[in-house]
């Protein structure tokens, strides 16, 4: 596209937009502005995790030390937490795929009654504010005694997921060509067969995008969980808020360093999906 | 495939169509229940709560009765009407910021070619998998007086106390939230703009247009739909936002998130708590009754 | 350390609060987990359930140190759970109601350490405790144990003390007003933290309460709104004081918030937990540059009790437990561990090598009777000081 692209001279405003060097610097010098914006803030955490001693004004830590790794790994309360939360996101991400999936379709295939409504119906979860959701629902949960269970917690984490599930599986759907279902149908296929062996492998990179955002929103909950978890199901950011309010800096960084790594192996994994075109297949037209 | 939608077909066969309609209910009711159960019951019960109104006589007793008290606090308490004004500002300011970024990323990865474009395709979504407990601890240790980016400015000549405060001010959250939304709206317009077919902008680039025009009068208006979708969503989600906020955000003015909290655990006022979980409801849902509407604007193209 | 109260102000996320209890509008139908015991209070106890929360020290305190001895010495196998933070401190007091109101012989829980607002609930859902039951309470110094209507023992307390950089402060105040006039002298240098985020931050805005509001009408008073009017002289000056605070104003978020400063020397002086401090100078989070100090009258710090709840399937285990943490070696490991806290018991039956590490342990101490004087001060402080105009 960059061919015969020429500035005219006088279009003061564009002219660097049209000067492909010019375009190529502006381009580097934004991904580089932006790598730093990034990445740098985690490699605070990263250094802070390794410091021995750092005080103002060192720009490094005057000592080094992995004590606070150990410290990290002989503390069974964090081996536990990272069981706990490694436990619950998979059954979080199954269970919603398995009621989220069908709505999916049926939003994007049938003619669901009452569709608008039903559409905003969906929406209440996220327009909600989650802290007043989850308190009210803490009122509820010590009545069917779902209050510090694991199921409980489950339930709770499903209510951020399930929105996404449905909304990127909508998507997803109302993407493929429903003239192939039909003519698996025409061929006698069963209404479930025709789904499974035709629509669902079509539909598998937005399913993976909707899974891998369940499971990393159930990672990342702590608000909901500290209310109705507690005391027995602490998951890995609850614990992160404990580290950071009792200052054990170090020690939260270590935390951190370790929470980011399974999700950084997720997205090592999940690169594949998030680009390109899988992605307008998920997230595309919402 | 990501090029077309494919929109429920609305066929003129009665008799299937009340079998789709009931199937659909079928497919739906699972999420419904749930929804039911875990969101609406809850709900229901908040907004009864914001009509409770505790009154105290003077030993501390408590007398409770129904009323709209609790609204009237809201906008007549100078403290709390800052806060509403307060979150909204910090919401839209955000939006705007991210969306721009979010914007030309997208841009990048769209139309631009090269080592760059690649390297930026895979550090962008790198905050969608970070915990924002911990994005907010590392902008904290980051960007503090006397933090990470004071230390080396000082390291290279700035003096003591020129750094501006950001931790701790609504410039913390707002860079905070930045750079937790960026790969979500991203990710999103992309996806949008992915739709923009390469050929329109060719043909318009072979009749002269220049990277602006094309910008201006091809791109913007076709990406528009989506992206004020994808704003719609992070609006709710600032607005609501409880983690960033609390952590860098200043002692006064709060977001409605963390005076919410704060009603509830330190000052024991739960009613007044959840009527502002209602205000922030009422804001979102103007958000959200949006998005329904543009939804379906969509469909029907 | 104020047990629970003080992680209850410490960390915000923690909701459940009092929301539970008045959205339930009283009897919540839950039974808990039913009881684990089969055996009855007056068969020889085998096993013992508690409830307790806090740092990570009070949970090394009891499941390190004090537990394994007691079992061991008693053969009762004690059951201890943790609640981090005090998160859900409400609820385990709703549980207790709720065992209670369903007219439960034995309850689910034996011992519970939590914040003394709710030993002297109405409800009344605890044991008086006397020496006849706990040999050792006669050790604890009586008023202590008056200002829980003898419903919980004091175990450890723990107090907010000055931290300053002795690099550049060598002689810290010694005076609530010497404080003061510090801060006014010294524009920037000084930070308190949020009170509803932290109790080393409401200690400082109780000194200033104490200051225009006379400390007898709250010590051993019940509630009276009218005390709150005198609050407003102490709001003004604490609003005339921020401009000489840090960043000309800004309480940072939590204790840690406090710590966190002195540690980027960002401040010169800050009030904080003297065993939180303790730990990180230890820890070395915090140069070796700064030391603590304690003002006169002291800082509103407190003790943290236990108490053994109506309906306790196991008091006789309660009790012993209770009395083996009283013993002065026990009492010795809170002083001398990585806990730094206060003995519950008189300091004349500590050690004397005990009373050395403590600054101003000797200082005149005034209780905060909290509860609704506590959550309208956080309040108040947030309306006529934080936000004001």
């Amino acid at each position: 596209m960059a061919a015969g692209a020429r500035a005219l001279p006088g279009v003061s405003l564009t002219w660097a937009i049209d000067d492909p060097r010019m375009r190529r610097l502006i381009l580097r010098l934004f991904v580089a502005g932006l790598a730093v914006f990034i990445g740098i803030p985690l490699l605070t955490l990263v250094l802070w995790s390794f410091a021995g001693e750092w005080f103002w004004p060192n720009v490094i830590p005057t000592q080094w030390t992995i004590r606070w790794y150990e410290q990290v790994f002989e503390n069974p309360r964090v081996v536990n937490a990272m069981v706990l939360s490694f436990t619950i996101a998979p059954v979080v991400t199954v269970l919603t795929a398995l009621i989220a999936i069908p709505a999916g379709y049926a939003f994007a295939r049938l003619n669901v009654p009452f569709r608008r409504v039903l559409l905003l119906l969906f929406l209440i979860p996220n327009a909600f504010p989650r802290i007043g959701l989850y308190v009210s629902l803490a009122v509820l949960y010590y009545q069917i005694n779902l209050i510090d269970t694991y199921w409980g917690v489950v339930f709770l984490h499903m209510i951020g997921t399930l929105v996404y599930m449905t909304w990127i599986t909508t998507a997803t759907f109302r993407s493929i060509d429903p003239h192939l279902e039909e003519a698996a149908r025409d061929a006698g296929a069963s209404p479930l067969r025709a789904f499974w062996s035709v629509v669902f492998p079509l539909a598998l990179p937005g399913i993976i995008v909707a899974s891998l955002f369940s499971f990393l929103a159930s990672l990342d909950e702590a608000q909901g969980t500290l209310i109705v978890g507690t005391p027995h199901f602490i998951t890995m950011p609850v614990l992160m808020y404990t580290l950071i309010s009792s200052f054990e800096r170090p020690v939260a960084a270590v935390f951190s360093v370790l929470l980011s790594l399974p999700s950084l192996v997720l997205l090592v994994a999940a690169q594949r999906y998030l680009r390109s075109e899988y992605v307008a297949a998920g997230l595309g037209r919402v | 495939m990501a090029s077309t939608t494919f929109a429920a077909p609305p066929r003129p066969r009665p008799r299937r169509l009340d079998r789709s309609r009931l199937a659909g209910l079928a497919l739906v009711a699972p999420s419904l229940l749930y929804l039911t159960v875990f969101v609406f019951i809850p709900v229901v019960k908040a907004i009864t709560t914001s009509f409770t109104v505790r009154d105290r006589d003077n030993a501390g007793n408590y007398s409770y009765r129904v009323g709209t008290d609790n609204y009237r606090a809201i906008f007549e308490t100078e403290t709390l009407r800052d806060n509403v004004i307060f979150t909204v500002l910090i919401a839209v300011i955000s939006v705007a910021i991210v969306f721009a970024l979010a914007y030309s990323i997208a841009l990048a990865l769209r139309f631009g070619k090269g080592p760059a474009v690649r390297f930026l395709s895979r550090i962008y979504v790198i905050p969608l998998f970070i915990p924002s407990v911990i994005a907010s601890y590392a902008m904290i240790t980051f960007l503090a007086n006397h933090g990470f980016v004071d230390g080396l400015l000082q390291r290279v000549g700035f003096p003591d106390e020129s750094f501006p405060r950001i931790v701790f001010d609504w410039k913390g959250i707002v860079i905070t939230q930045v750079w937790l939304s960026l790969p979500f709206m991203t990710v999103l317009l992309s996806s949008v703009l992915l739709e923009i077919s390469d050929t329109l902008v060719e043909s318009a680039r072979d009749v002269g247009a220049s990277s602006w025009q094309i910008f201006r009068h091809i791109v913007l208006p076709l990406s528009a739909p989506g992206a004020l979708i994808g704003i719609t969503f992070m609006f709710l989600g600032v607005v609501g936002g409880f983690t960033v906020p609390y952590l860098l955000g200043p002692n006064a003015p709060q977001m409605l998130g963390v005076s919410m909290v704060y009603y509830m655990t330190n000052y024991f006022e739960p009613y007044v708590a959840s009527t502002q979980a209602v205000v922030i409801f009422l804001l979102s849902l103007v958000a959200a009754i949006y998005y329904v509407r543009q939804q379906f604007k969509r469909e029907v193209r | 350390m104020n047990g629970l109260a003080f992680w209850l102000r410490r960390a915000v996320p923690v909701v459940v609060a009092l929301v539970v209890a008045a959205a339930c509008g009283g009897g919540t139908p839950t039974g808990g987990s039913s009881p684990s015991a089969g055996s009855s209070a007056t068969a020889k106890d085998t096993e013992l359930t508690f409830y307790s929360g806090g740092d990570t020290n009070v949970q090394d305190l009891h499941e390190k140190q004090v537990i394994p001895g007691f079992q061991s010495s008693s053969g009762v196998k004690v059951t201890f759970t943790f609640l981090e933070h005090g998160t859900g401190a409400q609820g385990i007091y709703d549980r207790l109601k709720a065992q209670r109101d369903a007219g439960k012989q034995q309850w689910d829980i034996d011992l519970w350490e939590a914040d003394t607002g709710y030993y002297t609930r109405p409800d009344d859902l605890f044991l008086t405790i006397s020496d006849k039951d706990i040999p050792n309470l006669a050790k604890v110094p009586k008023a202590e144990l008056d200002f829980v209507n003898n419903k919980a023992v004091p175990y450890r307390g723990s107090s907010v003390v000055v931290a300053y950089n002795s690099d550049k402060i060598a002689n810290p105040p010694q005076t609530f007003d010497e404080l003061i006039s510090w801060i006014k002298a010294n524009p920037g240098k000084f930070a308190y933290n949020e009170p509803s985020t932290g109790g080393s931050g409401d200690a400082f805005v109780i000194a200033m309460i104490y200051k225009y509001s006379d400390y007898s009408k709250y010590n051993g008073k019940p509630f009276s709104a009218d005390n709150e009017k005198d609050w407003d002289q102490a709001f003004a000056a604490l609003r005339d004081l921020a401009p000489s605070l840090y960043q000309k104003g800004v309480y940072p978020k939590g204790n840690a918030g406090t710590l966190d400063l002195l540690n980027r020397g960002e401040i010169s002086m800050g009030t904080v937990w003297s065993d939180q401090a303790t730990q990180a100078l230890a820890g070395g989070t915090l140069p070796k540059t700064i030391k603590l100090t304690q003002i006169n009258p002291a800082l509103n710090g407190g003790a943290a009790y236990i108490g053994v709840p109506k309906g306790s399937t196991h008091k006789q285990a309660a009790f012993a437990y209770l009395n083996y943490l009283l013993d002065p070696n026990q009492q010795k490991l809170i002083v001398q561990g990585a806990m730094a806290g206060y003995p519950g018991i008189d300091w004349q039956y500590m050690p004397a090598d005990a009373r050395s590490r403590f600054a101003g342990a000797d200082k005149e101490f005034r209780y905060w009777p909290g509860g609704t004087y506590g959550s309208d001060m956080q309040r108040l402080w947030h309306e006529k000081v934080a936000a004001a105009k």
